[in-house]
């Protein structure tokens, strides 16, 4: 069974060309349904659930519940506690995802230019690069809160060589705690980075090099005026990967912080999961968590409305 | 009226009478029941437990445990609730934490025990717990768990160097001053490191004095007081001097290498690793071998030691029956019986939770041969342990109680002004019930 949708007139060289409609046939709608199906099973069903239990005063211990209308949302926006917590957690979530994109996207991009080269051994600096991508989230953390250990810890050891006899409390103080997870989840991501980055050098066409070369163009201005533009699509596909990774940034704070010292480093997600699992709030959380998405959502499109107008695909 | 009201309470009496002996306390022997029992235990502990269950299966060949390590106590109760609120994959017995049973009492996730004990009296000897263990686990009358590794936040000493120094560990409050700046100006290292994260370690200090994280009366927190300042302000000057630090980061790690090394000379932790401080410590594993002592929280107008770790319980869920139930609450008066809590202490370092073991000449060889294995055990006087406040924000006040105590010890925070900051977010938060 066949259908044919509406035709369509577009203006080529000022003049009117009528478009045949696309012809479309419900076989591949009914080949994609399971797709379709299992998709709003795992994701569209739990957000509807999260809204449904946003009206509810449910809590995660008890199998009864009452709908209360909007009581946590007037919770959320109203009381003191929450407010404050919120607003904690949303600036250290956004001062990570800023350093983190710097990181993983500035620090991916420098790397890919410095292992651009075919050989073996650059071939084997990259993959030791790349490497810690395959390690757990959990294990990393694990290593790191021994590397950061106050008296014991490889770095403050390696300070002392240099001369910070001090030893620096890493993980106890505030900002420092918040820079010890962002060199942890650096590390672990820049490598990925690094990948997209070479892959996508690799298809731009040398010919705009040895033409620019001809016309006296420098390595910055090679860089500037043909690097950067032709990996404006990678840039933004890396961008909003990594902003809504940060975003939802969870693992490492848990091993390394949990979220310590007092809320210093408590992320979004981690208050969303206090609120659930400790406090046994699953209709706070449900709220928070709503709106965390929507932010996230709307960020996230407007980003992509944005950036698209600089994005250049020609490569 | 009168009439009426006697009849209703007849009623009553014959309905609660009809409830007791509707109780059905029976476990089939013509066929197996199956115990799932979830637990946290790993390593030495795990294998001592699952030695017990394959004597407990030899002794009642009708009952099948299956026992799963789940995790933490956090894994567990997130596992726990999430298969309640499923009503699926539920277990028949469960180890979780001893301040998770106030939540749990209040949503029924848990069945109350007292029938059981009553059925089951001959197998539990209910009254031979400590009572301090057992009322910790009661919620309004309600028991909602029985104790199994308990334990309890004490000092570890360096017996060796404080009897070099001719020192006693202080059983007071106001004697730990003079102790702790003896203690460095002897060694030049702190006297004392303490527990930073988990406010368990040290409230009970603060309780000794008078100081409650929560007055239930008005419900604001008791630490809005000028001892608890004091004690704050009296931590602090210890912090400043050098006498104590204040570990808040990678904390176990840090205390079990810092003592065993020698850095410090006595720490705040818990009971549970006594074995493990004791054996590693003796090796000279990381310094010098010396003698580790214990000692209780010091005494101040009280002497309150609370009790912590793991507990039993029977989940409500109806998804298992009465008789796996039944059966479980058999396993869990078995693994809390007098002769396997001397011999899971021994394994583990967790308290005997039974007044019989240390009394009763039957089981005086096994307690001879724990005492022999962990001597400062004896130093423990288990009768003076007691709950602490149940409420269901406990942990959540505790949270902030700790993280400012980290501000002001470790960052510098000024201790009068951390301590108005902590009443007022404690008491936010008491307010947002």
């Amino acid at each position: 069974m066949a259908g044919r949708g509406k035709g369509r007139t577009v203006v080529i060289n000022n003049r009117e060309v009528h478009l045949r409609p696309e012809k479309y046939y419900w076989s591949d709608f009914f080949m994609a349904l399971p797709a379709v199906l299992l998709l709003i099973l795992i994701t569209y069903y739990p957000v509807a659930e999260l809204i449904r239990i946003s009206f509810t005063d449910w809590r995660l211990t008890s199998r009864t519940y009452e709908y209360v209308g909007l009581k946590n949302w007037i919770w959320l926006f109203t009381s003191k506690t929450s407010t404050k917590y919120l607003l904690n957690s949303a600036q250290v979530t956004f001062v990570y995802t800023f350093f983190n994109i710097a990181i993983d996207l500035g620090i991916g991009l420098l790397l890919a230019h410095l292992f651009n080269r075919m050989t073996k051994p650059y071939a084997a600096m990259r993959a030791l690069i790349f490497m810690p991508r395959y390690i757990a989230m959990s294990t990393c953390g694990i290593i790191f809160l021994w590397m950061f250990n106050t008296d014991y810890g490889v770095i403050n050891r390696m300070l002392e060589w240099v001369g910070v006899t001090e030893h620096i409390n890493w993980l106890g103080e505030g900002n420092l705690a918040l820079t010890s997870i962002l060199i942890l989840t650096g590390w672990h991501g820049v490598g990925y980075c690094m990948m997209i980055y070479l892959s996508a050098l690799l298809g731009i066409s040398r010919d705009y090099y040895e033409a620019s070369s001809l016309d006296g163009a420098t390595g910055w201005q090679q860089f500037r005026f043909i690097t950067m533009p032709l990996l404006s699509p990678t840039s933004l596909f890396l961008f909003i990967t990594t902003f809504i990774s940060s975003m939802k940034v969870y693992q490492s704070v848990d091993v390394m912080t949990g979220g310590g010292p007092r809320q210093q480093t408590e992320v979004m997600v981690y208050y969303i999961y206090r609120l659930a699992f400790d406090d046994n709030r699953i209709d706070r959380a449900s709220v928070v968590a709503l709106l965390f998405f929507v932010v996230l959502l709307i960020i996230t499109a407007s980003t992509i409305r944005i950036t698209n107008k600089n994005v250049h695909y020609e490569s | 009226m009168k009439k009426l009201l006697s009849l209703t309470l007849a009623m009553l009496m014959l309905l609660s009478g009809v409830a007791l002996a509707e109780f059905d306390a029976t476990i089939p022997t013509d066929q197996t029941t199956e115990v799932v029992f979830w637990h946290s235990f790993t390593g030495e502990d795990e294998t001592k437990l699952l030695e017990q269950i394959a004597a407990f299966e030899e002794a009642y060949p009708y009952i099948a445990v299956e026992p799963q390590y789940i995790g933490g106590y956090n894994e567990i109760h997130t596992e726990l609730a999430s298969a309640n609120v499923a009503e699926v994959g539920v277990p028949a017995l469960c180890v979780i934490n001893v301040p998770r049973l106030t939540s749990y009492a209040e949503d029924n996730v848990v069945e109350d025990l007292n029938p059981y004990i009553e059925a089951f009296a001959d197998e539990i000897n209910f009254d031979d717990f400590y009572e301090g263990m057992t009322s910790a686990m009661n919620n309004n009358g309600m028991q909602t768990a029985l104790p199994f590794g308990q334990s309890g936040q004490i000092f570890y000493y360096n017996k060796t160097l404080l009897n070099e120094l001719g020192l006693t560990f202080p059983e007071r409050l106001e004697d730990m001053d003079a102790f702790l700046k003896a203690v460095t100006e002897a060694t030049g290292k702190p006297a004392l490191e303490v527990h930073g994260t988990d406010n368990a370690y040290f409230y009970c200090m603060f309780c000794n004095l008078g100081a409650y994280m929560i007055d239930e009366e008005t419900n604001t927190t008791g630490l809005a007081s000028e001892t608890a300042l004091e004690l704050i302000q009296r931590i602090r000057g210890w912090v400043d001097a050098g006498y104590v630090k204040w570990v808040d980061t990678d904390v176990g790690n840090t205390l079990m290498l810092d003592f065993t090394s020698g850095a410090t000379a006595s720490v705040l932790y818990t009971s549970s690793l006594y074995g493990s401080y004791k054996a590693k410590a003796e090796a000279g594993e990381n310094g010098t071998p010396f003698e580790v002592g214990i000692a209780n929280q010091p005494m101040g107008i009280t002497n309150y030691q609370f009790v912590a770790g793991a507990t039993l319980i029977i989940p409500s869920c109806d998804c298992n029956t009465q008789a796996q139930k039944n059966a479980a609450f058999l396993l869990a008066s078995y693994l809390t019986a007098p002769a396997q809590q001397i011999d899971w202490a021994t394994t583990s370092s967790y308290y005997v939770t039974r007044k019989s073991a240390s009394t009763d000449p039957a089981y005086a060889e096994a307690y001879a041969a724990l005492l022999e294995e962990l001597p400062e055990t004896a130093v423990i006087d288990l009768e003076v342990y007691v709950t602490k406040t149940k409420h269901p924000l406990f942990d959540r006040c505790g949270d902030i109680f700790e993280n400012y105590m980290s501000e002001i010890m470790n960052n510098g925070m000024d201790p009068q002004e951390g301590w108005e900051m902590m009443c007022e977010e404690i008491n936010d938060t008491l307010a947002d019930i």
